[in-house]
């Protein structure tokens, strides 16, 4: 099958943080309704609607977050589906609009992410997140998220040396990052003793090594590309996006300082832009946890294995650096509103691409977004360029 | 010093694959998983103490929980005995307990490994 060019042609987002007041679905529309608004797309022409959430229904107890969206906008009456990847149920909504412009099914479609998470305890939380386990495995023994971080941590460390303070670094970085975003959840100015001092999750994980739960939403209007340019800001190439698959249990990843879904996703990627790593002006991955950078930068070939801590604490992840990672705060600083994740990353890359991120890269031409569920169960990789680019 | 037990994980009737269990099917061949009697002994690959444990484990926390890998070749996600000094990747553990359908892996002193 012949598959057409797509753009982005306009993208909204909500602050991450606390939204006490707003219901879980007008997050949602506010974001939709920003990014369609940007694109010059009439709502009657949009052609179908990808909401990406994971926990929506345990912790607020809505569900057909997909319609319920389209009805409060006043769209068509098309195909609204929601999916749901865990963590990277925002990147799977993204690719799965992509396709149906891609494939001809429409012309335009919506693909908006969305989470409520702050009303809810942290075990209720821990737990919810915890469904992205298998229940039958993983979940029995009483393993957290921070746990199974930690656990590669501690391997990583093993094997490479990776330091703490490097680590730190990570954390460092974001936050900092995240002071100048607006819609961050929890900039900082941090120093290595702050981190190193914040309370312990999962050793070797500490409480700055972690993100906070959120609220947001996040959206873009995709396009195909002979459509785009009606809006009020420049269209942005898709020039991969993919979408695979990893082990369901931690016990099926054949190293656990790695996750085969990014490796594959990635390779994936690099292929359809027809470009590799040292090609890319910038990088937003899934930092869940500050090792986590590390880990998904060394799976994304943006340098050697074992060199992630290093490059890091040497500054040459931070803008201006080798390859800027992050600039937006990244989920440690800007948050991670789980759902909304992925297309967060989508809004943060096309503000680089048309130059106008509170973080600019300089010359920012073509990036990366790496959005990872679960146990690495999930995963998406997706490459935006300039339409000059 | 713990003894090791009877441990079991799945095994395939069909093409001998293990599996630490939690499936009824081979995710190979299909083939039907029955329980297989293990040596319970392997090694650690990475472990950590979990400090804020979900809703229904706080009782438990803070626990450590570890990655083993078995001397069959099979990997089991396991509770971990706290052990002084800290264990170091690659050591020498057994499964010395089940705990509700969980293994509970406890390093083995140097003298014992084998």
């Amino acid at each position: 099958m012949s598959m057409r060019a797509v753009s982005i042609a306009g993208v909204g987002c909500t602050a991450f943080g606390a939204h006490a007041h707003t219901p879980i679905h007008e997050l949602a529309v506010r974001a939709a309704r920003a990014a369609i608004d940007e694109s010059g797309i009439a709502r009657a022409d949009i052609g179908a609607v990808y909401l990406g959430n994971f926990i929506g229904g345990m912790l607020t107890g809505q569900e057909v977050l997909a319609g319920l969206v389209a009805d409060a906008m006043g769209l068509a009456n098309v195909p609204c589906t929601k999916v749901e990847g865990a963590c990277a149920s925002g990147g799977i909504a993204f690719r799965h609009a992509c396709l149906m412009v891609a494939s001809g099914q429409c012309d335009a479609a919506l693909a908006v992410g969305v989470e409520k998470m702050t009303h809810a305890s942290t075990a209720q939380v821990t737990t919810a997140l915890n469904a992205a386990m298998d229940q039958m495995a993983d979940a029995r023994s009483g393993l957290t998220y921070p746990g199974l971080y930690a656990m590669a941590w501690r391997a990583h460390a093993a094997r490479y040396g990776t330091r703490r303070e490097q680590v730190s670094a990570v954390v460092i970085k974001n936050k900092r990052m995240g002071l100048a975003n607006p819609l961050a959840q929890m900039g900082a100015a941090l120093d290595a003793a702050a981190v190193a001092n914040s309370k312990p999750i999962a050793d070797p994980v500490l409480l700055f090594d972690c993100c906070a739960p959120g609220d947001g939403a996040a959206a873009a209007v995709v396009v195909a590309r002979d459509r785009a340019g009606a809006g009020r800001a420049a269209p942005i190439d898709v020039r991969a996006s993919v979408q695979t698959r990893g082990a369901a249990r931690l016990a099926g990843h054949a190293d656990i300082t790695s996750f085969e879904a990014t490796v594959s996703a990635a390779r994936e990627a690099y292929r359809q832009a027809g470009i590799g790593p040292r090609d890319l002006d910038f990088v937003e991955l899934h930092d869940c946890f500050s090792i986590a950078e590390i880990l998904d930068a060394e799976d994304l070939g943006l340098m050697p294995r074992g060199h992630g801590g290093g490059w890091s604490l040497e500054g040459r992840t931070d803008i201006g650096g080798d390859l800027p990672i992050n600039a937006s705060g990244g989920l440690l600083a800007k948050g991670h509103p789980v759902g909304a994740t992925g297309l967060g990353q989508i809004y943060e890359a096309v503000a680089q691409l048309r130059g106008m991120h509170p973080n600019q890269v300089r010359n920012a031409a073509i990036g990366l977004t790496h959005n990872l569920g679960g146990t690495g169960i999930a995963c998406t990789v997706n490459i935006l360029a300039r339409a000059d680019g | 010093m713990a003894e090791p037990i009877a441990f079991h994980v799945s095994a395939c009737a069909r093409c001998g694959a293990l599996d630490p269990g939690g499936r009824a099917s081979c995710p190979g061949c299909g083939g039907e998983l029955l329980s297989r009697a293990v040596s319970g002994r392997g090694s650690l690959l990475s472990w950590t103490i979990v400090r804020r444990p979900p809703a229904g484990f706080d009782a438990g926390g803070p626990y450590a929980v570890a990655l083993v890998e078995l001397d069959e070749g099979v990997r089991v996600t396991a509770r971990l005995e706290r052990h002084d000094p800290e264990p170091m990747l690659g050591q020498r553990v057994m499964v010395s307990a089940v705990a509700g359908g969980v293994p509970v892996a406890s390093v083995v002193a140097d003298r014992d490994a084998r």
